[in-house]
């Protein structure tokens, strides 16, 4: 399980993400929204320990030291926003980085390795797909390679960061189900940063919203997502629909008016967020 | 998964997620996975191809020393063999103290090249990345400047003072790259160290330069260093560079499964278990303290570090794990063979080996260009 | 190629060698002091050998007489001829243009593999600098190599002469090419009459102003005669400075020498076309002269004798 207490992350002497505290459960998903630059994927990194911070992470009970990376390596994997796909890697090779941090430092991968990367590509069916290069996969298939190769690093702990911004509803519905899928089988902790809030509460058990680095709210889709939260934190005006599988977020259209009133509280500066994402 | 469980994962003691020891939930035996492994039919090619420089370069020169000859003095030389050499006292001379050594820094300067080369393309994800990029060409360029033209005053020490100033130049110059290419924070980004090294460059070449125009009845001793050459005189140059290339070699060979890992950039790499940054930077040492010394002894060689690694690029694929053993061994033979060629083309003039290299990389890299959009 | 030999020519003079402080002054009276050998008659005392004579920095040995002399210096080579010791000659570089019927090769002595000279089978090897490790390897079998620097004063080029005669078992031949130079040298003074005391002169090495100082060799011989190299001022960090079109129109010397004929292509013509020219005093006089390039770039009895007999005339016609 993941257990995150008072974290705080400054960059370059602005407060990021401030006194966050939240705890997944193994088998949990925890969704994580905010308008942008409130501190989402930051608090990711923060997790991950891309980035430096001040509170605890605790994994499995345990704490990581920052340069302690490849024990970390072990307990949270990571699936990025935007991966960065080698071309002409076949797709094995680049599954197989994930289980660098099992095997020794200089040497190769061992027979277990290659068992544990051929049951994960069978299972996001992309058995037939091993020795092509990455990049003559279309998008969805990559991004099962992404999360194929999170998924053999066999961390108790999964961060996906924004998975769905490149992709298509079909494509987004994938990965979404099939990490789910994970999730509940084998008891991974998924810790998720999602802008799409009607698929977030589709998939989490539970929301975290952040606001200026903050965390506002916390609680359930259905207590969380409500139209008062939504124009508060998000500055938009919308209805929200009972859904089979959780509240359907509906954004409202009204000609001539703003959504923007008094009680919006606004973004953190945009400068961060890009300063942020340039790391 | 229970607490325990988890943890007892993390430690690799416990068949983990995918319960691979078992075979829940899998359909049917998993399917082979072939990962890039080294093949023995590349690496026979390029023992292959050395082993043919390196006869080439023994038997060309423009003594005229009978192919047969020559061969019986190296075999008399093996104990398992019960060979007489027929060869003159200066023949033996010839081979022993002037071919040999010459043949022999050729490969290790042609090895630590390319190696050196395909370990910055990797580290830098560029595929124009060569291994001056730095500023080690800059640097040895003016300690080497520096050596010549004060030759009345160094002239009288006992070691020839001129590739350790060039040695000294080169690592001087990496080390202010280094020290200004720490951007924001403790960071020392790829493109920020590049860019260090452009300006670093720039900086030494201009002293360079403002030497070179102080004292410029020696431009043509600093121009043909520059222009790169493999004249040996006996094993001394051999010497020399043997420990520090021998050791950035074993270094990055070891490491090459690293560069594979650092191909999806530092973060992911990171999150994946690797102290990026400190992987990146045994690794540029080891490249640069190499490639220093090589080219205090042989000048400035250039495109070998880029004309190889791509050219095995092209013929084995993107993996490091491939790259670089097979660098090494295809870039001995390379270097050796550019020599043939440089002492026989223009024979008994001698073309100097960067205009070689040069002539054979332009060429190249306009491929290497057109290529580039294509690779990752 | 011209690049390289202008390059090579401006080298070769400073590159080892200390610069003079002062210029040579000449006393005609030594002339006639030493006595001479009967010219024909050259002692040949193989019983001499071996010998250790001082090459560059440091010295050689030369286990016996050589007989087949490998010079790749102009310099050298003209001096061995005038020494009596052509006859152990088997070959001279590509620019050794004196005497014309020296055994003339496609070496040009920037050669750095030994191996190339070995077709020759020389017993000593004569250059003028080290082109990359040749000296070594030259030692490594076993073949003698000297090196003689550029000279920068007169008292270098006698001894080298010194040491050439001595490397050729031609000491007695040394000691008469050295007294008869230096009474050319005084006849030649003499002749001129003090007729170059005082005047300024400018010696150009390249079209863009490249010129020597009276620290060089070449500025030594014009220091004979009095003369006052106008470059002087520009010399602080280096014997061949760079100066402008500008400083030289200032200076309006009274000699102009153009050593740049065969790189460059240089005349009495093109020089008085460059603007602003034709209004200097050694263009009006017609005191613009046209020398070879190698005037100042060689150093042996033949160039330095034409060269100072040729300033003799033009000072005093």
């Amino acid at each position: 399980m993941l257990e995150i207490e008072r974290v705080t992350v400054m960059l370059r002497g602005v407060t990021v993400v401030s006194g966050v505290t939240a705890r997944v459960e193994s088998g949990g998903w925890l969704g994580v929204i905010g308008p942008n630059g409130a501190g989402k994927s930051t608090l990711a990194r923060a997790v991950l320990g891309l980035v430096a911070y001040r509170g605890h992470v605790r994994i499995a009970g345990r704490e990581y030291a920052l340069a302690d990376r490849r024990a970390r390596a072990r307990a949270v994997a990571y699936v990025p926003q935007r991966p960065v796909l080698p071309r002409s890697m076949s797709v094995t090779d680049y599954v197989l980085l994930g289980r660098w941090a099992h095997h020794s430092y200089l040497g190769a991968e061992t027979a277990r390795d290659r068992r544990v990367a051929a049951a994960v590509l069978e299972r996001l069916q992309l058995g037939q797909f091993g020795g092509r290069p990455l990049g003559e996969l279309s998008g969805g298939e990559a991004q099962r390679a992404v999360l194929a190769r999170a998924l053999v690093q066999e961390a108790p702990v999964l961060v996906m960061d924004e998975p769905t911004t490149s992709l298509d509803l079909g494509h987004s519905q994938l990965v979404l189900e099939l990490a789910d899928e994970l999730r509940r089988e084998k008891g991974l902790c998924v810790l998720c940063a999602i802008h799409d809030l009607t698929l977030a509460a589709q998939y989490s058990e539970r929301l975290l919203v952040l606001s200026q680095g903050e965390a506002a709210e916390t609680g359930s889709p259905a207590d969380v997502l409500t139209e008062a939260n939504v124009r508060r934190f998000f500055g938009a005006e919308v209805h929200v629909l009972p859904g089979l599988s959780g509240p359907v977020v509906s954004p409202v259209r009204r000609r001539g008016t703003l959504p923007m009133g008094r009680t919006y509280h606004g973004p953190a500066p945009v400068a961060v967020e890009s300063e942020v994402r340039a790391q | 998964m229970t607490l325990a469980v988890a943890s007892e994962v993390g430690k690799g003691k416990v068949p983990g997620l995918f319960d691979i020891d078992g075979t829940a939930g899998l359909p049917g035996p998993a399917p082979a996975l072939v990962p890039t492994r080294l093949r023995a039919v590349h690496v026979g090619a390029g023992l292959a191809f050395l082993l043919g420089a390196a006869i080439a370069s023994l038997l060309i020169g423009p003594a005229d020393l009978a192919p047969g000859a020559v061969l019986g003095e190296i075999a008399s030389k093996l104990p398992i063999l019960h060979v007489h050499s027929s060869l003159s006292a200066t023949g033996a001379v010839i081979i022993w103290q002037l071919r040999m050594p010459r043949l022999v820094l050729g490969a290790l300067v042609g090895a630590m090249l390319a190696v050196a080369g395909a370990s910055y393309q990797g580290v830098f994800s560029n595929p124009l990345a060569d291994p001056y990029l730095l500023g080690v060409a800059s640097g040895a360029g003016l300690g080497a400047t520096i050596a010549i033209v004060d030759r009345s005053d160094l002239g009288h020490l006992p070691v020839d003072p001129l590739p350790l100033a060039a040695f000294a130049g080169a690592v001087l110059a990496v080390a202010a790259t280094f020290a200004l290419g720490r951007s924001r924070g403790t960071e020392r980004s790829p493109a920020s160290l590049v860019l260090a090294g452009v300006a670093v460059a720039a900086f030494f070449t201009a002293v360079q330069t403002f030497l070179q125009q102080q004292h410029t009845p020696s431009l043509a001793v600093v121009y043909s260093w520059i222009l790169g050459g493999l004249s040996t005189a006996g094993w001394g140059q051999v010497e020399l560079v043997l420990p520090y290339v021998g050791a950035a070699v074993v270094v990055l060979v070891a490491c090459r499964r690293l560069l594979d890992l650092l191909n999806v950039g530092d973060e992911e790499a990171t999150s994946l278990g690797l102290r990026a940054e400190r992987a990146r930077l045994v690794i540029i040492v080891a490249a640069t303290l190499g490639t220093a010394a090589a080219v205090a002894v042989s000048g400035l060689i250039g495109f070998v570090g880029i004309i190889v690694p791509h050219t095995i690029r092209l013929i084995a694929g993107p993996s490091y794990r491939r790259i670089i053993p097979l660098s090494l061994l295809f870039g001995a033979g390379f270097l050796v063979l550019a020599d043939v060629l440089a002492r026989t083309v223009l024979s008994p003039e001698e073309i100097p080996l960067g205009v070689v290299t040069a002539f054979l990389g332009a060429p190249f890299f306009l491929v290497v260009l057109r290529q580039a959009r294509r690779l990752g | 190629m011209t690049v390289q030999r202008a390059a090579r020519t401006r080298w070769a003079r400073v590159s080892f060698a200390i610069a003079a402080a002062m210029s040579v002054t000449f006393a005609p009276a030594i002339a006639t002091a030493s006595p001479r050998e009967p010219s024909g008659n050259v002692v040949t005392p193989a019983a001499a050998f071996p010998v250790s004579v001082t090459s560059g920095d440091g010295t050689v040995r030369i286990p016996s007489q050589p007989t087949r002399i490998l010079c790749l210096s102009a310099s050298a080579t003209q001096m061995l001829y005038a020494l009596g010791a052509g006859k152990q000659v088997v070959g001279v570089d590509e620019y050794s243009t004196y005497p014309p019927n020296a055994p003339r090769t496609k070496f040009t002595g920037a050669e750095t593999n030994a191996e190339d000279y070995l077709s020759l089978k020389p017993d000593l090897v004569i250059v003028a600098y080290e082109s990359g490790k040749v000296v070594q390897q030259l030692q490594l079998l076993k073949i003698p190599a000297l090196v003689l620097p550029p000279a920068a004063t007169f008292a270098d080029v006698y001894s080298q002469l010194t040491e050439l005669g001595t490397a050729t078992g031609h000491q007695a031949g040394a000691r008469r090419v050295e007294s008869s130079m230096q009474e050319h040298l005084s006849l030649a003074v003499h002749a001129a009459g003090g007729a170059g005391r005082g005047e300024t002169y400018y010696f150009e090495l390249d079209p863009t102003y490249y010129t020597a100082t009276s620290k060089t060799f070449i500025g030594a011989e014009f220091s004979l005669f009095g003369m006052t190299n106008i470059a002087n001022a520009a010399g602080r960090s280096t014997a061949y400075p760079q100066i402008s079109a500008e400083y030289l129109l200032k200076q309006d010397p009274d000699y102009v020498f153009l050593a740049d004929t065969v790189c460059c292509h240089q005349d009495v013509a093109s020089f008085a076309h460059r603007p602003g020219f034709n209004a200097l005093v050694a263009v009006q006089r017609h005191h613009v002269i046209t020398v070879n390039d190698s005037v100042a770039s060689q150093w042996g009895p033949h160039t330095i004798e034409t060269f100072v007999s040729l300033l003799a005339g033009i000072l005093h016609p």
